[in-house]
């Protein structure tokens, strides 16, 4: 009896609920062709037999909040009310789904008669929808509710839902003084998808200046929503009297930043002190750089000795060139260093005190097949040729050619026109050349271009394109004439404030493209990169004239020019570093972080030069030269230094 | 057209840490607001290649117990009984060959479909009804007119639905929409969808006719269902032969419910479709959006399920291989892309329990799902005609041409009918 009982309780059910569904989709088929009166009346008889199985009477609850104007107001918030959580959570789900008009007339009671955990249900189905009306809900929660959780839940949401004319309400509360409201709203902030909020978010950035702890939080969520193409909003921040905030600004700059910021954020690196504050100054002057889209290097220390000199040369004749600094011998490609002479040296930890090494010319000067080194220095005032006793063991021989004076460094030359650069030019008080192999007892014959006293820097190249190379000084050239005498003309630039100075190693090439030469030159030890370019007229005296343009004057110490076509593209660039502690600390910004960078340009009228950063802050630099050449054979031109901090240094080009 | 919502779908997952965060620090609202995590009792229906795949990522979410698995074939049903089981560590796992049975369990909360194109609507319809949250595997139909039930019935019955486009919830095709959506493109003007073998199932190929099975080894006329009825051979049902058989398979929805669905999200266009479908040779399907943004549907792809966006300003791709390709490696700047298994995907799954518990739409909704279908079914039908067509998104219809809209009706065959 029992069983028959169940039975037929079954199959009641079983019919109750097919009538039910039936009910259910008649409803539903007169909702969609617009009958709501009709539909709600059919769903409510189904919402109202509590005998259905829930699934079915929630069906007809959602259809009536969507159909029943009338009850809308009161099922809603019975429904958002029950402790039933599917009960509630199917509701706030079909509430948010409801069009504007639905819910724009239930908004103003449901503030009112909901307490607050049913609000958070809500409002978290509102942002799960992104509709206009969910938005509006959530906007006007945001500004009604009393219940905390709820303005959590809000700010959010207006977050998932809102557009770019909510980022600046959420930056107002971000400002609360109740840590999770600020955090909620920050939370939003990160969430809004419309990419003109970090528009209006650059812009807010303006009005926090004086609060720079909120300042800091402002540049963390745009570093957070990282735009990318806001970098020149951010960038003025770096100048910013707080260091929270300029460290901020490192970090955003560090993935948004572009070419067009490099200069700011160099310009704040190099007064950057706090540890931390050099550490994020250093990684958004990388990632720049790398975005910057510039020739990429790879370092390498293949030593760890403080001299400020190099040379890169081929010394065991095996077709690998090889690298000769200070004492030692670097033998490719393993590079290990074996130690070839001794060299004087009082340099310390801190980069100040000095090697005896100021010079490392390859030249084979006795003629044997192998190439010796030419060198000197300032303190020993002597010039030397030390020569090649490979394959042996043995310490190199020492030569003596001249007690030439303090030498600060050198350069080979081709002085002949042979096409051969085997002549060299000493950066000593007087002008002097050494010619090799001319005849006589010494290997070198000295030619004495003039005994006047001036600055340091020299260079070799053909000033009036007579087809023959001059020599030049920082205050005049030498004009080379054809019965191989020399002609003194002074080197009119008009500079301003005074001369140049001591003067880095002057390089002749037309840089604009007109037919004359111009000159590449920097102050070794204080501000500014130029040119110096040649004008047609003469001046009253027929002197060639110079007027003077400014590469860079941002950094100091760029004591070597390199010359070299980095990035292949058939002009040279000019490649240059701050020298490490040149004067022990009394030069400008000697202390100041040491970098590595290259001058791109293509010569022409008005020709700009490219600035790119190789490398900056990481403990190496050029010293006393750098040598541009092909060191792995890969076609493209690598980079060698050293320096006081501990070298010598590979920088591979990573172009090929 | 059927009801237009925008619905958001970012990062559904973050809803959880919303209902989480916003309540973690009120505990008394907490309580009552955020349902105790109660076992989700779930059931397996298709345990055939995909199912095999996804029953172990379904039987590791924490919190679900499957109790039953329901086939046509026995083999099947027994397999998924037996790793069923062995999970749960006791023997009580139900066995069904008929979903009508299953669905009038009143201990169970949702399922899994995994059967045949053929079944998916109208299983999910019925599980629907009967008041069970369903994860169905795509494509959701083999027609418009199943796609429009599922939605009707998804908005009545008000359970969740996931359909199984995974993909949405990958890294790198998150990462692929996120930038086509961020402007970081500048203005998206052509997508490419990678198809699988196109015209693969433009006919029906009648395999040799073999002895039907028992009754109790295979229900054949419940396998078939809605399609046609043919003569029985074990290679559709045991080898997946029905991939290429006209009446069980959709042709351009067997990538495409992925990869256009995707273009589609990355566009914000996944509520509507192409109005006009150019077939150009066998291995290619341009169609073109009323203000001229152009979708090329291609077999050509480095991988499988590939897409590529392109911009005014640059450009991506991605495809299974979870490698991202970009027009400029400053467009993947400070980007981190999550990486996930397309194949046994967690994330995806996930979000369709999480929602259970809370009863938020999940991110793969029919009504999000069901344009794109209309997509793969309307450029199926141009490519099979191999004839260039617009599309009327209003009457699903090529107008002008018939015989076209005709062949966007499929079989309805008795006693299987869509009643939706």
């Amino acid at each position: 009896m029992k069983r028959i009982l169940t039975a037929l309780v079954s199959a009641w059910c079983v019919c109750a609920f097919a009538d039910a569904d039936a009910d259910l989709r008649a409803a539903h088929a007169r909702e969609r062709a617009g009958q709501k009166t009709e539909a709600a009346a059919g769903y409510a008889g189904v919402y109202a037999n509590d005998k259905l199985p829930k699934h079915q009477r929630l069906a007809a609850l959602c259809g009536l909040l969507r159909t029943d104007d009338a009850r809308r107001a009161s099922l809603g918030r019975d429904a958002l009310k029950s402790s039933d959580a599917e009960w509630s959570g199917t509701a706030a789900q079909a509430i948010a789904l409801l069009p504007a008009p639905a819910l724009d007339a239930v908004r103003a009671t449901w503030l009112k008669e909901l307490p607050g955990d049913a609000q958070v249900k809500l409002v978290t189905a509102l942002a799960h929808v992104k509709s206009p009306a969910a938005k509006g809900y959530i906007q006007e929660i945001l500004k009604k509710t009393a219940f905390p959780a709820v303005r959590l839940a809000a700010l959010e949401g207006l977050g998932r839902t809102g557009g770019a004319d909510d980022a600046k309400r959420l930056v107002i509360w971000m400002h609360s003084e109740d840590p999770e409201v600020a955090a909620a709203a920050r939370r939003g902030l990160i969430l809004l998808t419309d990419a003109r909020a970090n528009r209006v978010l650059a812009d807010e950035l303006k009005n926090y200046g004086k609060d720079p702890a909120f300042l800091a939080k402002l540049l963390d969520v745009l570093t957070v929503r990282n735009p990318l193409g806001l970098g020149g909003a951010i960038a003025p921040f770096l100048a910013h009297a707080d260091a929270g905030v300029r460290v901020q600004a490192y970090k955003a700059l560090a993935l948004q930043g572009m070419a067009p910021e490099m200069p700011a954020v160099l310009a704040a690196a190099g007064k950057a002190t706090d540890k931390k504050e050099r550490k994020e100054a250093r990684r958004a002057v990388a990632r720049i750089a790398r975005r910057m889209g510039g020739v990429q290097f790879k370092a390498r220390r293949i030593g760890n000795c403080r001299t400020e000199a190099c040379g890169v040369a081929d010394f065991n004749n095996d077709g690998k060139l090889d690298v000769i600094a200070g004492p030692y011998l670097y033998l490719a490609p393993d590079f290990k260093a074996r130690k070839v002479r001794e060299v004087k040296s009082d340099v310390k930890e801190d980069g100040k005190g000095y090697a005896h090494d100021f010079m490392n010319l390859p030249l084979d000067v006795n003629a044997d097949g192998k190439l010796d080194v030419v060198s000197g220095n300032w303190f020993s005032k002597e010039t030397w040729w030390i020569e090649n006793l490979l394959p042996t063991d043995a310490i190199w021989t020492q030569h003596l050619i001249e007690q030439t004076g303090n030498i600060e460094t050198g350069i080979l030359v081709d002085i002949d026109g042979d096409g051969k650069a085997t002549d060299f030019l000493p950066d000593t008080q007087i002008t002097c050349l050494y010619q090799l192999g001319k005849g006589g007892p010494a290997p070198f014959t000295r030619d004495s271009v003039s005994n006047d006293r001036c600055d340091m820097g020299r260079g070799c190249g053909d000033v009036n394109g007579d087809g023959r190379n001059d020599v030049l000084t920082p205050v005049a050239w030498y004009e080379h004439l054809a019965d191989g005498g020399w002609k003194k003309h002074p080197l009119n630039i008009g500079f301003q404030g005074g001369k140049l100075g001591h003067a880095s190693n002057l390089i002749v090439f037309d840089v604009n493209k007109d037919g004359l030469a111009d000159i590449i030159v920097s102050s070794a030890h204080k501000y500014g990169i130029f040119w110096w370019e040649q004008l047609k007229e003469r001046d009253a005296a027929g002197e060639i004239q110079f007027r003077k343009h400014v590469i860079d004057d941002t950094w100091t110490q760029a004591h070597y020019l390199g010359w070299g076509d980095i990035d292949n593209d058939g002009v040279p660039e000019i490649v240059t570093g701050k020298r490490f502690m040149a004067h022990n600390g009394g030069d400008p910004d000697e202390y100041g972080p040491l970098g590595i960078y290259y001058y791109d340009f293509t010569p022409g009228p008005n020709p700009v030069f490219k600035k790119y950063v190789i490398s900056y802050d990481s403990d190496i630099s050029v010293g006393l030269n750098v040598e541009c050449v092909d060191l792995d054979g890969d076609g493209d031109l690598d980079l060698v230094t050293t320096g006081k901090y501990g070298g010598p240094v590979i920088l591979e080009n990573k172009l090929k | 057209m059927y009801i237009k919502r925008e619905i958001s779908r970012r990062g559904f997952l973050f809803q959880g840490a919303l209902a989480a965060g916003a309540l973690a620090t009120r505990r008394t609202w907490a309580q009552a607001a955020t349902p105790p995590s109660r076992t989700i009792t779930m059931a397996i229906i298709g345990a055939g290649g995909r199912g095999r795949q996804m029953l172990p990522v379904f039987l590791n979410q924490p919190g679900v117990r499957f109790i039953a698995a329901c086939d046509v074939v026995r083999a099947r049903r027994e397999w998924a009984k037996q790793q069923i089981d062995a999970f749960n560590g006791k023997a009580d796992c139900a066995v069904y060959d008929d979903y009508r049975e299953l669905l009038a369990r009143k201990d169970l909360d949702a399922l899994y479909i995994a059967t045949g194109d053929r079944w998916h609507a109208r299983l999910a319809i019925a599980a629907m009804r009967a008041g069970k949250d369903v994860y169905c595997e795509k494509p959701i139909s083999l027609s418009i007119a199943e796609g429009e039930a599922v939605m009707r019935a998804s908005e009545l019955y008000q359970r969740v639905y996931q359909g199984g486009v995974q993909r949405r919830n990958v890294g790198n095709f998150k990462t692929a929409m996120k930038l086509a959506q961020s402007g970081r493109l500048g203005r998206v003007h052509t997508v490419h969808a990678g198809m699988a073998g196109m015209g693969r199932s433009a006919v029906n190929h009648y395999l040799p006719e073999q002895p039907l099975p028992p009754r109790a080894d295979l229900f054949w006329d419940m396998w078939v269902g809605p399609a046609p009825m043919r003569a029985y051979n074990s290679d559709y049902v045991m080898k997946s032969a029905w991939h290429a058989e006209y009446d069980f398979h959709g042709d351009l929805s067997e990538w495409g419910s992925h990869t256009i669905d995707l273009c589609q999200l990355a566009l914000g266009r996944e509520l509507t479709a192409p109005t006009k479908y150019e077939p150009i040779g066998p291995e290619e399907v341009r169609a073109y959006y009323p203000d001229g943004v152009k979708m090329v549907l291609r077999r050509k792809f480095r991988d499988t399920c590939g897409i590529r966006l392109e911009g005014d300003e640059g450009w991506v791709e991605t495809d299974d291989s979870g490698s991202v390709y970009v027009s400029d490696p400053l467009l993947l700047e400070g980007h981190t892309i999550a990486h996930e298994d397309w194949c046994r995907p967690v994330a995806h799954p996930a979000e369709f329990i999480a929602c259970i518990r809370s009863r938020l739409q999940a991110s793969a909704p029919a009504d999000s799902l069901h344009m794109t279908h209309v997509a793969c079914h309307a450029a199926s039908v141009a490519y099979h005609l191999n004839r260039a067509m617009d599309f009327d998104l209003k009457s699903c219809a090529f107008p002008g041409h018939a015989d076209a809209t005709k062949l966007l009706v499929r079989s309805d065959r008795a006693p299987w009918k869509l009643e939706g």
